[in-house]
């Protein structure tokens, strides 16, 4: 049993099993657990093979697209991979590795072919465990991804060799050099070319098999992925139980009632100060509630719940205002004001483009007043017609 | 998702393994911890026997049996709080050099 000497804490506790507590998470297990690992892999992979410049080329190139960062520095150049860059990584990896590795020749064909399929199954079975919501199919796909990964994982094998194992093989190596030196001596054979070729098959073949005995997968992250499937068919999706959430609240929770305490006694001081804010957010919403089922609050604590209703509410949030944008917009007066153009031009066309695009009850009013109040927001709607992914003459309306 | 914080953890300095006074005091952290735990979770062992009303939101008040359902932690918290050896697995007892095989059911 692989039990550490002390207790459980969770096993004094009535109607819990212990091994139930445990959350299995994208974050730690397979974004900083196995990404983390498979970086290391592919980099010796790419190395092997000679690949590395052209995947370092495929890498720096990646164009930018809506939600995904694109990558500041060469692939070797990063040195901290944290969850942000590996999330990144793992949107993209797949593609840079199949471009960087096209135009397999001979020998090569067989290792890329099986190193990618290795790669993909685990970025495929990453994708179904962010999954919101499944069905049986869906974790069927995920149990058959998982099984792929192990099958194919043969191939990075390799770049876990530990300096032990490294070490053995040499010493094997040196051995078996000079027994065969010994045997030469007495041998002096015809054919030097053939006796060295088949020297070094069988010095190869033994370093396979001492890798295959020596190196191994036994990560227990590697293992915890096999309680994927099984825990979303007792308790659901898994983003759910992200340890992000912690980390989050880490900031709201932790780091405001640290700098708003005096640092002495803090822990104590933060977590009174978090929960006396959080019993006073829930009171003020009980009333709220109360006052609006209409019951009868005396006028005082209603003064209080107008004064402090808006506090209540959650912080308008202002988002950065990207350059060359205005803040100062609000109706079409402001925008003909700005863009210098004619407020009857403006009114002339709104109206010419709702009567002949817009549907009837969409329509704009004629009316130049109540076009003058209108918020400028609803004049940002921009529809770009796209091309269908294989349509040939089927567009898409993009709303920006 | 709505947190709510309850307690912050001590968190004791790494020690190193080597010498035995070390040890005494990494042992006396964990007891710490396993402690504070308790003392956490000392509300919830009666609640969860007996049971507690509770309101409902449909304005009934039913018989709640509150039970701690999810730890959220990396792996290295749980294996401190469960007291596991490192390489071992949270949810079965597989042998520590199958973890990279296809996992069987244990």
């Amino acid at each position: 049993m692989n039990l550490a000497i002390g207790q459980n804490i969770f096993h004094g506790l009535d109607r819990v099993s212990a091994s139930d507590l445990y959350k299995p998470d994208i974050l730690y297990t397979i974004y900083l657990g196995l990404f983390k690992h498979m970086i290391d892999w592919i980099k010796a992979f790419l190395k092997k093979h000679g690949r590395l410049q052209a995947f370092n080329e495929v890498w720096k190139a990646l164009p930018p697209y809506p939600g995904f960062l694109v990558p500041q520095k060469a692939y070797r150049e990063v040195t901290q991979w944290q969850g942000k860059e590996i999330r990144n990584l793992a949107r993209c990896i797949l593609g840079v590795l199949a471009v960087a590795l096209r135009q397999a020749g001979g020998a090569q064909a067989i290792p890329f072919k099986s190193a990618l399929r290795c790669l993909r199954a685990l970025v495929d079975f990453n994708m179904m465990a962010q999954y919101r919501s499944h069905t049986p199919d869906t974790i069927a796909y995920m149990e058959k991804y998982l099984d792929q990964f192990h099958r194919m994982k043969d191939i990075l094998l390799v770049f876990r060799v530990t300096k032990r194992t490294q070490a053995k093989v040499d010493k094997q190596r040196k051995e078996i050099r000079r027994q065969r030196a010994l045997m030469h001596e007495r041998v002096a054979t015809s054919q030097p070319r053939q006796m060295r070729d088949h020297d070094r098959d069988e010095e190869d073949e033994m370093y396979m098999d001492m890798i295959h005995g020596e190196s191994h997968f036994n990560l227990i992250k590697m293992h915890l992925l096999s309680h994927f499937c099984h825990h979303i068919h007792q308790f659901s999706n898994i983003p759910m139980y992200s340890t992000e959430i912690g980390e989050l609240g880490d900031k709201t929770q932790i780091r405001e009632g640290w700098r708003q305490s005096n640092k002495n006694g803090a822990a104590r001081l933060i977590v009174h100060s978090y929960c006396c804010q959080h019993a006073i957010l829930i009171r003020l919403l009980n009333l709220q509630c109360v006052k609006n089922r209409g019951a009868d609050i005396s006028p005082d604590v209603l003064k209080h719940l107008d004064r402090t209703t808006s506090r209540v509410l959650p912080p308008v949030i202002c988002w950065r205002i990207l350059t060359g944008r205005r803040s100062d917009v609000s109706n079409i007066v402001d925008f003909s004001r700005i863009l210098g153009v004619s407020l009857e031009i403006i009114y002339y066309e709104l109206i010419r483009y709702s009567r002949y695009n817009l549907p009837i009850d969409l329509c704009l009013p004629e009316d130049h007043s109540t076009l003058q109040s209108l918020p400028f927001e609803l004049l940002t709607q921009l529809e770009v017609p796209v091309l269908t992914f294989h349509g040939a003459d089927v567009y898409e309306i993009h709303r920006a | 998702m709505a947190g709510l914080l309850f307690a912050s953890l001590p968190v004791p300095p790494k020690l190193s393994k080597s010498s035995k006074a070390n040890r005494c005091k990494r042992k006396i952290n964990a007891d710490t911890l396993q402690d504070v735990c308790e003392l956490i979770f000392a509300p919830l062992s009666d609640v969860a026997h007996v049971g507690i009303p509770i309101e409902c939101a449909d304005g009934k008040v039913r018989l709640c049996l509150p039970i701690l359902s999810a730890w959220i932690a990396d792996h290295m918290e749980n294996v401190a709080l469960h007291g596991l050896k490192t390489n071992a697995c949270l949810k079965c007892e597989g042998p520590t050099n199958e973890l990279g095989t296809i996992a069987r059911s244990y």
